[in-house]
């Protein structure tokens, strides 16, 4: 949900590392070549014979700044596979859970999703966040047979053999499960226009990577045609997982605008709510200007909202159905903190993937081959979740929702959770998703 | 442009206190030490730890001291128990030992405090701003500014005017000859990581309220600091404060007037240095003041 396209930048790691192995090797000169890695062979596709269990491997960040979106994934995935599987598996087979740490270049994610392939032989591979790693992934799964469904990367061609052509059709294997990229962007617009109509001046925040470009590429064109009269001001690009934000808040506070839109997500947020608090220009800390960006990440690392009016625009599901609702107290109990995104976004996977085993089982009478668990996702229709029901789009591949979208308010309601939305707007997929085989730009331009 | 002036002299005082507490091991061990951007990520996660138990400001306000002590102490049984085993072996033992430590330092921090990013930016809260007539600026960076200013200049006292100063110099002159004259070099050895430790886990208590922590900014911060020691010169804390300055300002401004090469300024700088004068801009290796 909350990365999108682009290359990361921090190979500085990447770089240490090298550095140590190959001065080990210098020292010890014993230096070797690598060995090559393996090319994927197509797996052959199971037999009808009811599995011993079925096998979900999620690749996502467990350690470094975008922990704070990949562990709750790690985490809620762990919930849904035990929650399933004390009630008797989906069709009969248990959920075996693999987890594997995201690296912070496309290549170290492509050689976890071969493993996932090829070593643990897994049915489905899913979280992902960043869309430059979810392509790279996609035509692995799609050689070997293996579901990914793409729930943590956001763009909206991402099934897509090709980014650039969409003429050239969908990868068989692979499905995105969550909103898009353009969604949140176009919310986001809608929010501004719906709910504070009197806004005049705009600014915007979004990480220095693609990402961030198409966010503001994508708001601009819709605020263009929502609202003409609206100042829109330069966008400030702070570069991904940086520390510091304090030369951005100065800027942001000299300009002093109605609203800000930002794309920032993980605890490149929090760091600069953090740091933009104190000068009181938000609404509810002493100023008038409306934040709109990722608020969930904000209790995400264990700290309760501590001002009023946070739109949050990008959730799938609302607080309102309990078995939702169940699943955050849970989470939010067990570990002490919450990011409604992240748990939303394995939710929209899992229960894809669960339907399409159930369809396909009830259709055959009996356990069925993972073609055919195949050719019932992509014939799924509804989606049922515990925070309502989605729309297959067979034609690409993706899941569409109807969105609720608002102001976060205190707990009114004694659940516990920071996340009801007053005043709220609500938009159906095809106020806020492109059409099929169609990018954000070209579909907000016909407006 | 006074708010990005205050902005950048945060960014250099943090940038000093870490990248003199690397220059101080180098100036007197002969160690670049990989593993100094883990005491700053320590003193973070400590400070952390210690403001959990309270929200009083005067709490908030001690735990990067208490932070700095630990991972100073922390330091000392790194040299102590580990480093000095590998002196006179040769510097890629050096090397190879401190930069290993990082990963021994990250899956230590990831038992105690978790995968997950941490911050608490209470103190900034409580203090509120301050109007300085031209800017609106939040009292604590002001704060951290003089604390870090006052740190260095006692940090100059220390070096030029007292005795431990002085012995610390002439240790980073000349070792054995220092010993020759009855002083135990060990112990120097083991307070200069005291030392260097200290201000690196004391920097990263000063910015728990502004940037938190997280797995993986110790080798961020390392990376800074290293090109703060290559601009201002190896071993020269005058050098560390000057070129601190120089990097924290044109970095701010560069955010402000560039923002699509801010960081390409910031190491075009140390290029420019390497290039013209490889040595640094106040380039020595003994501890100068």
């Amino acid at each position: 949900m909350k990365i999108g396209d682009g290359m990361y930048k921090p190979t500085r790691r990447d770089f240490l590392k090298l550095l140590g192995v190959g001065a080990a090797w210098a020292l010890l000169g014993c230096a070797q070549p690598q060995k090559p890695v393996a090319t994927p062979k197509p797996t052959p596709t199971p037999t009808p014979t009811p599995p011993k269990d079925l096998k979900i491997g999620i690749i996502s960040f467990r350690a470094g700044p975008a922990a704070a979106f990949g562990v709750p994934a790690h985490n809620t995935l762990d919930y849904l596979a035990e929650q399933v599987n004390a009630a008797g598996g989906i069709a009969g087979a248990k959920v075996k859970v693999i987890h594997e740490d995201q690296g912070l270049s496309p290549s170290d994610t492509v050689e976890k999703a071969k493993k996932l392939c090829l070593q643990d032989k897994v049915d489905v591979v899913t979280g992902i966040p960043g869309t430059n790693h979810s392509l790279a992934v996609a035509p692995v799964c799609d050689e070997n047979n293996t579901f990914f469904l793409q729930c943590q990367a956001r763009a909206e061609y991402g099934t897509w053999k090709d980014p650039e052509d969409p003429s050239k059709g969908v990868f068989d294997w692979v499905f995105h499960t969550a909103n898009s990229t353009t969604s949140h962007a176009v919310q986001a617009a809608y929010m501004v226009k719906e709910l504070f109509p009197e806004t005049k001046v705009i600014a915007q925040i979004h990480q220095d990577y693609a990402y961030g470009y198409d966010n503001y590429n994508y708001f601009t064109a819709a605020i263009k045609k929502l609202m003409p009269e609206a100042e829109l001001l330069d966008p400030l690009y702070p570069k991904i997982f940086s520390p510091d934000y304090t030369p951005y808040v100065s800027e942001l506070v000299d300009a002093k605008p109605d609203f800000i839109f930002t794309s920032l997500w993980g605890t490149d947020f929090t760091r600069f709510v953090d740091q933009l608090i104190p000068y009181k220009l938000l609404k509810g800390t002493g100023g008038n200007t409306i934040l709109e960006g990722y608020w969930d990440f904000y209790p995400a690392i264990g700290r309760d909202i501590p001002v009023y009016g946070h739109p949050q625009p990008f959730n799938q599901g609302s607080i309102e159905y309990e078995e939702y609702r169940n699943i955050l107290t849970w989470y939010k109990k067990k570990y002490g903190n919450l990011e409604m995104g992240a748990v939303a976004d394995i939710i929209s996977a899992f229960y894809t993937f669960k339907a399409a085993v159930e369809k396909a089982y009830d259709e055959k009478g009996a356990f069925p081959t993972r073609d055919e668990i195949r050719d019932a996702m992509e014939n799924l229709g509804k989606v049922p979740t515990p925070y309502g029901e989605g729309i297959m789009r067979k034609e690409d591949h993706r899941v569409l929702w109807t969105v609720e979208c608002g102001v976060l308010v205190e707990d009114t309601k004694g659940y516990g959770l920071p996340y009801l939305y007053k005043p709220k707007i609500k938009l159906e997929p095809s106020k806020h998703e492109p059409p099929a085989f169609m990018k954000g730009t070209d579909w907000i331009a016909k407006w | 442009m006074i708010p990005q002036i205050i902005n950048g002299l945060i960014f250099a005082s943090i940038l000093f206190l870490v990248a003199t507490g690397l220059t101080i091991i180098w100036g007197i061990l002969r160690v670049v030490n990989f593993a100094h951007g883990s005491f700053y990520l320590m003193g973070v996660f400590i400070a952390y730890s210690i403001t959990r138990f309270s929200t009083e400001p005067a709490l908030h306000l001690a735990a990067p001291f208490i932070a700095g002590a630990i991972a100073g102490i922390v330091g000392i049984a790194f040299e102590r128990g580990l480093l000095k085993n590998v002196y006179g072996r040769g510097e890629l033992f050096e090397l190879l030992l401190t930069y290993g430590m990082i990963f021994v330092f990250m899956d230590v921090f990831r038992i105690i405090w978790g995968s997950m990013p941490i911050s608490d930016p209470t103190i900034t809260f409580k203090l509120g701003i301050i109007s300085l007539g031209w800017a609106v600026v939040p009292l604590y960076n002001i704060y951290l500014i003089v604390i870090a200013a006052i740190l260095a200049a006692l940090l100059w006292f220390l070096l030029i005017r007292t005795k431990v100063g002085m012995i610390i110099r002439a240790t980073s002159f000349d070792p054995e000859v220092t010993s020759a004259f009855g002083v135990n070099v060990n112990w120097v050895y083991a307070l200069t990581f005291f030392l260097g430790c200290f201000l690196a886990g004391f920097a990263g208590g000063l910015m728990l309220p502004i940037t938190g922590a997280w797995i993986g900014l110790d080798v961020d911060m390392l990376i800074l600091a290293l090109v703060v020691l290559v601009v201002g010169g190896m071993g020269s804390i005058k050098g560390a404060l000057v070129a601190s300055l120089l990097i924290g300002l044109v970095r701010s401004f560069g955010i402000s007037m560039f923002p699509a090469i801010e960081l390409a300024i910031v190491y075009l700088i140390m290029v420019i240095v390497l290039i013209v004068k490889p040595s640094g801009l106040f380039g020595g290796v003994e501890v100068e003041g």
